[in-house]
Order: structure tokens, then C-alpha cells, then sequence
């Protein structure tokens, strides 16, 4: 530290404060008392020159500051609160307001030209770019609150500070609702407290602070400081104590909100810069920039998450995976996975989703699946013989040499899972005889598309629909010349991934109207299908991408026989 | 002069003129991008009843009810009533319409709500008769055929639903 040649103009009560601080910083016991007792003393007594102190001191411990906050905001800020100038907690409060802000609305702030211009500034003047930033940042003004009804998201009340002026609150306060409910919805957030914070584009921001019956926003210009919650969260508590009748059986008569202004009024707080420039009155235009802003951001993020999401919801369901935790850290989310050590990669080939990572460890599976491909490789069954492998049973069919049946067949108990091997001599029905089966696989490849919504399909899908009539039509011979009886069932599906009545309804009703092409096109066919609508339930592909989504508006056929 | 403000959703399929009906009628502020992004929009919209009475209908225009998109639901939450819109050009916006009603209807079952048939201007390609809706009339819906584009019938339609959302409190 002494080759900083800040160091030097430094006189020696402020050093001795400073390597007090230092040692505060890096945690060695000297206590929070003994060196509040002294640097404030130090500061204070600076008047001549505090700008110079302030400066040094920010200049020597921006990078521990930086450093520790980096490791655990909440430490530093603790210790650091009670004992040091307003300057350095500032400095402090900047960086906790950041880390909530990218914590809370998961907003990337990534790249700001205000930011690069202020780089640039500390390089041609010299001075230091954390000097500049406090200096352009530490201000903040709350202009406008808002008291929203939760349910209808109406505004009830709101205050503004005096020469502002804002068009149409109604709008603000009704998007800004409709941005919650979105982000919660498509979240599907549980706890209360996932609710969205904050959020910001470029100089304003939106705080909210989300009760059962009403929501507070608060528009502030400036920089956010951690306190503004506390003190919306306090307007918001009394205002759900005092006003819980009118609150729950509101009908859109606001009058009655009046009386919140006293509780409303404490949050249009503000710390304002040394230079008093005027804050400027801005309108609708500007919040409706800042809004538009923020949906685009938050869509965007809203979307990242839900990648990743839906990839861990995708990891629980594979076959042979067990989630064993999901930890998400800043901008990382690691998924914890067991694995069956016979599987490679639960999805060949896909990388996981941006800011997604999987640690896999090796288990044994005991899904019928995984046990199965366990015992075919330690048993390594004759050619004739079929294994099936259900509730812990093993089912060994077919005609097979003694020696297998006395000496290999017991070790099925080593795969575990297996509580018992049965082995019969018979083998297992028979398949179908040609060409029954390759005309049925050939079925079940055939898709008739249709558009979001619709239940009748695409344009230009009368070929498919030919090439499946006529299908059906062989099905339907070979079956009979094999003595079986056929039916065919028509399996609507629809896109998405909640499985719902609506969805169930396009579903049937896409399989019907196929159903009831095909009988127009060949009465013969008519009492052989089956139309049966399965929503989402079994989509034809998985719905990962915009086109999977098209494909799984659809209806395919299954040949069932008897 | 007590001034009440409720909230209203606008349903009906993609492309049927939900956005053009508010958009006639006030002044645009928010981007069409809020639709894209978040499935919603709201715009606002004073009614003076026949009786003199006013209100402000905060209209939620939600984006196409796709059959997969589950956003719709929060967002019809606290609304005091809701138009229904078809487009009297293809017969089977109306059949969206009916499937939207019956789980909008059995979510909502006190909350008014009108059937607006739109594109009234397009007599040369209009597919929808009386007859196709008077399921809807029978039951005593009223219905307004309305063209966003040239501004027929449209105001009845909101002053219509605001005089029902109003009723209740009775002037
Ligand atoms: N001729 C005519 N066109 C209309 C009318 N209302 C909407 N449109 C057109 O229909 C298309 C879809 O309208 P839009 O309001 O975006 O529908 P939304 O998806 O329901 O919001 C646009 O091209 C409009 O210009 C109308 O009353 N008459
Ligand atoms: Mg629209």
C-alpha cells in the first residue's frame, strides 16, 4: 500500500486510520468500536480538505471494496456502515444496489454508454473512474408513487413530487402490473418474495413492492438505493393494515384511496447532487421508452430462465436422471444430476441452455428401462430368448439350452431391482406377419398438420391425407387376410406445454375432423376409426423449438389389431 | 363527480381487429411491442352513459388465444367485464369465440360481457349470418357488428358493456 503515492499526503492519523480500516477489510479482529472511534473523528476534522481524504481513501479501497463485495456484499457492508464517511458508504450502497438489481429482476446491465463515457472522462482527467461514478450516481429522486389495486391492477392513489408531470398514470400503473403478472406466470413463481423488484433502463426505475391486496411502484430517477424498499415496503404494510376493507371489496370507486397520501407521501424521498441542476419534467413518452425497455429485457431474461427451465424439467424426466439439486448462483445455475452409469448423455448431441450447467454423478437406475439394458448385457440371452422386466419381475421367454437357464439366468438378481426371474418356455406373442407390421409402422409416420388454434389442416395436405387413406385401406385387407381385426385410432394433438381443457377440445376436434375427412373420402373406413384428442399429452416431438410446436398441431395414426 | 374505473379484456382470435377497435378510439401509448413481448397491452377509455354517467375502462388487448399460451389467465384476473370479438369473414373466429366463452364464461360466470362481430365495411366477403350466432342471442347476448376501420358501432359496443358493468351501483 505504501508504494500508492496517494499514500504520502496522507497525514499520520489518517494512515493509522486507514490501516485500521485495511485490517477491518480483511477481517482481523479489531473492533468495529475502536476504529469508529476514531476515523469519523479524522474525517470530520478534515474540513479544510475532505475532498482530498475522501478521494485517497476511495482511491486505496475501491479494489478491496470491489474485491469484497465480489466474495459477500453483506459482511463488508455491515462492518463497514456503522464506522466510515457517508463518501464510502455511498460507494457501498451503488454496488448493493447493483447486485440487487441484476439479483432481483435478473436484468443484465451489461454494456451502458453512460458507463464508457464516464471511463473515458477519469482517463483524460486523471481522476478516478470510481470518483466519477460516485459523483454521476449517487443521486436519486423519487418522483412519482403509485398505489395499485393487486387484483384489477386499477391505481387507486398516487403522489408526485412537485414539478413533474406524468400523462397517464392509469396506463403506467396497469402495464406495470401486467408486467408482474407476466414475469410471475411465466416463471410459474411460488414464493411471494420472486416477485419483481426492480427495474431499471437507463435513468429511471421502477421499484414495486408486491402485498396480497395492493402494489406500490415507485418511478425513481437516479440511482437505486437499497432503503427505497424498505421505506415502500413500509408504506405498503400500513397501507394493508389501514385499508384492508376497502382494499378487498374495491370496485372501481377510488375515492376512498385519498387517505393513503399520508402514507404515500414519505416514499417521494431523494438525495440530490452538490450542483443542484434541475431535474428536468419528463412525460408519458419517456416512461412509456422505459417501460418498452424493460418488457424487452425482461422478456428476454424471463426467456433465458425459462430455457433453462424447462431443461431441468426435461433433465427430471429423462429415463435413468435423478435432480438431486439446482443451485443458481449469479448468471449460473448448476443442475445436479445421477445418472445411469450404462447412459452417456441424456440428450445426445444438445448442448444445455446459456448460463446452464449439469455435474452428473453415476448411480444405478432402477427403472424397468435401465434395469432391462443391465440384464441384457449380463445375461447375454440366446437369440430366441425375450426379456421383460416390470414391478421388480424379471420375464424370461423363449426355448433356451439348460445350461443358461441353471447357470446364467440367477445373476439377473446382481442387476438390481430384480426380486424374481420367472422363465417360460413359450415365446412371447408372436409379431405381426407381413406386410401388417411395415404397413402399420408406415401409419404411424403419417402427419396431417394444422394451424395455432384450428382445427381444420394446413393447406396441401390432401396428399398426406391420400397416402393415409390408402394406408388404412391395406391395413384394413391384410388384416382380414390374416384373420384379425383392425381399428384405427385417429390421435389428435395440440402445441404447448400445459395440458388443459382447451387444449384437449382443439385436440379431439382435430382428430373428429380427420376422421370425418377420411369417412367422406371411403365410407368403408368410417366405423374402423377411432378419433381420440390427447392435448399435450403426447406430443409427436418434443417441444423444444417453433417447429416442433408446428408438428405437434397435428393428428397420427395408430393401427391397433385383435 | 364520482368517477369509477374498471377493468375490461378484449378476447377473440388473432387478426379479427381487437387491437384496431381500441386503437380507433384512443390515444396510442404503448407500443404494439407490449403484445409481441408480454401477450398484453392496455389502453384507456372514458365512456359517458346514456344517463350521463361516466366511467374509465382500462382495456386489457390481450395477443391471440393461443391454444398453448397459458398468459392470458393471469391477466384476465379483477376484470369487470369483457368483449368477445369475431370477424364476420371467417366463420371460424366465431368458433374461437365460442371456445374462449366457455372457459372465460365458466371462470367468470357473473361478469358481463357483449359478442362483437367486426369488419362490418367488408359486405362483399361476409361470411356470418344471424343465424350463426343465435345460440349467443337466444340466450339474451347482445351482439354489435362493428368495423374498427370505420368506426361503426363500436363506442355502442364499449358504452353498451360499461352501462352492464354498471348496473349494480345504479344511478
Ligand atoms: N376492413 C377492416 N379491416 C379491419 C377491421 N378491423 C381490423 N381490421 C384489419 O384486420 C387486421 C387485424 O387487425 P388487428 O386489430 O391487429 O387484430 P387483432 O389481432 O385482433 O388485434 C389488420 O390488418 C386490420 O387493419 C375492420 O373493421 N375492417
Ligand atoms: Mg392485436
Amino acid at each position: 500500500m505504501s508504494a500508492d503515492p496517494r499514500y504520502g499526503r496522507l497525514d499520520a492519523r489518517e494512515r493509522r486510520n486507514l490501516r485500521e480500516l485495511e485490517k477491518r477489510l480483511s477481517g482481523s479482529a479489531v473492533t468495529p468500536r475502536a476504529v469508529g472511534g476514531a476515523l469519523p473523528e479524522a474525517v470530520l476534522t478534515d474540513n479544510t480538505d475532505r475532498q482530498k481524504l475522501a478521494k485517497s481513501i476511495m482511491g486505496v479501497t475501491e479494489d478491496a471494496i470491489t474485491l469484497s463485495v465480489r466474495t459477500d456484499p453483506q459482511t463488508l457492508s455491515t462492518a463497514l456502515f456503522p464506522i466510515i464517511g457517508s463518501a464510502i458508504r455511498k460507494a457501498v450502497n451503488k454496488l448493493l444496489s447493483e447486485t440487487m438489481v441484476r439479483m432481483n429482476a435478473g436484468l443484465e446491465n451489461t454494456f451502458s454508454l453512460r458507463r464508457m463515457a464516464w471511463r473515458f472522462q477519469a482517463w483524460r482527467s486523471g481522476v478516478s473512474y470510481m470518483e466519477i461514478l460516485l459523483r454521476n450516481t449517487l443521486v436519486f429522486q423519487v418522483e412519482h408513487v403509485f398505489l395499485i389495486h393487486r387484483r384489477t391492477g386499477i391505481l387507486l392513489h398516487d403522489c408526485s413530487r412537485a414539478g413533474t408531470q406524468l400523462a397517464d398514470k392509469d396506463m403506467v400503473a396497469s402495464m406495470l402490473t401486467a408486467v408482474q403478472d407476466y414475469i410471475r406466470d411465466s416463471l410459474r413463481l411460488r414464493r411471494k418474495s420472486d416477485g419483481m423488484h426492480t427495474l431499471t433502463a437507463g435513468e429511471y426505475s421502477f421499484v414495486v413492492e408486491d402485498g396480497p391486496l395492493a402494489i406500490i411502484a415507485l418511478i425513481v430517477r437516479g440511482t437505486l438505493d437499497p432503503s427505497l424498499r424498505e421505506t415502500a415496503q413500509d408504506a405498503l404494510e400500513t397501507i394493508h393494515l389501514r385499508m384492508t376493507g376497502p382494499l378487498s371489496s374495491f370496485s372501481g370507486d377510488t375515492t376512498g384511496f385519498a387517505e393513503a397520501e399520508t402514507y404515500l407521501r414519505p416514499c417521494l424521498t431523494g438525495r440530490k447532487r452538490d450542483d443542484g441542476k434541475k431535474v428536468p419534467i419528463y412525460s408519458i413518452v419517456l416512461i412509456s421508452v422505459l417501460l418498452a425497455a424493460a418488457a424487452f429485457f425482461l422478456g428476454r431474461s424471463v426467456l433465458e430462465r425459462r430455457e433453462r427451465e424447462l431443461f431441468i424439467e426435461r433433465l427430471r424426466a429423462a429415463p435413468g436422471v435423478v435432480v438431486t439439486g439446482v443451485t443458481r448462483g449469479w448468471g449460473k445455475t448448476v443442475v445436479h444430476i445421477l445418472r445411469d452409469q450404462d447412459m452417456e448423455d441424456p440428450f445426445p448431441g444438445e448442448d444445455p441452455p446459456e448460463g446452464l450447467s449439469v455435474q452428473s454423478r453415476e448411480y444405478l437406475s432402477l427403472e424397468p428401462e435401465f434395469v432391462l439394458r443391465r440384464l441384457r448385457l449380463i445375461l447375454q440371452p440366446p437369440a430366441e430368448v425375450s426379456l421383460q422386466f416390470r414391478d421388480g419381475v424379471l420375464h424370461a421367454r423363449g426355448p433356451a439350452p439348460e445350461a443358461w437357464v441353471r447357470d446364467r439366468l440367477p445373476l439377473a438378481y446382481t442387476a438390481g431391482g430384480v426380486k424374481e426371474v420367472r422363465h417360460s418356455r413359450e415365446r412371447e406373442g408372436t409379431p405381426l406377419p407381413e406386410p401388417l407390421g411395415s404397413l402399420s409402422r408406415d401409419l404411424s409416420l403419417q402427419t396431417v398438420l394444422f394451424p395455432a388454434d384450428l382445427d381444420t389442416p394446413l393447406p396441401g395436405q390432401d396428399e398426406a391425407l391420400e397416402r393415409v387413406r390408402t394406408l388404412i385401406r391395406s391395413i384394413l385387407r391384410a388384416a382380414g387376410e390374416s384373420g384379425l381385426s383392425a381399428r384405427i385410432e385417429v390421435v389428435g394433438h395440440a402445441a404447448g406445454e400445459v395440458q388443459d381443457q382447451g387444449s384437449v377440445r382443439v385436440s379431439l376436434g382435430r382428430a373428429e375432423k380427420i376422421a370425418g375427412l377420411l369417412s367422406s373420402r371411403d365410407g368403408e373406413l368410417e366405423k374402423h376409426l377411432v378419433p381420440r384428442g390427447v392435448g399435450t399429452a403426447e406430443p409427436p416431438v418434443p417441444e423444444t423449438s417453433r417447429d416442433g410446436k408446428e408438428k405437434n398441431r397435428s393428428v397420427t395414426f395408430r393401427a391397433v389389431f385383435r | 363527480m364520482r368517477m369509477v374505473k374498471k377493468k375490461v379484456c378484449l378476447l377473440g382470435q388473432f387478426g379479427v381487429g381487437k387491437t384496431s377497435l381500441i386503437e380507433k378510439f384512443v390515444f396510442n401509448v404503448f407500443s404494439e411491442k407490449y403484445l409481441s413481448t408480454i401477450g398484453v397491452k392496455v389502453d384507456k377509455k372514458e365512456v359517458v352513459l346514456p344517463d350521463g354517467r361516466r366511467a374509465v375502462l382500462m382495456v386489457w388487448d390481450l395477443a391471440g388465444q393461443e391454444e398453448e399460451n397459458p398468459a392470458p389467465r393471469a391477466y384476465l384476473k379483477g376484470m369487470s367485464g369483457y368483449l368477445l370479438v369475431a370477424d364476420g369473414t371467417r366463420p371460424d373466429t366465431l368458433e374461437m369465440v365460442r371456445r374462449i366463452h366457455k372457459t372465460v364464461g365458466g371462470q367468470y360466470p357473473d361478469v358481463p360481457f357483449r359478442l362483437l362481430i367486426n369488419k362490418s365495411d367488408l359486405t362483399a366477403d361476409w361470411k356470418i349470418s344471424p343465424r350463426d350466432y343465435e345460440d349467443y342471442t337466444r340466450k339474451g347476448v347482445e351482439v354489435h357488428i362493428t368495423s374498427a376501420k370505420e368506426g361503426t358501432a363500436v363506442e355502442d359496443a364499449f358504452v353498451g358493456l360499461a352501462g352492464a358493468m354498471l348496473r349494480p351501483e345504479g344511478g
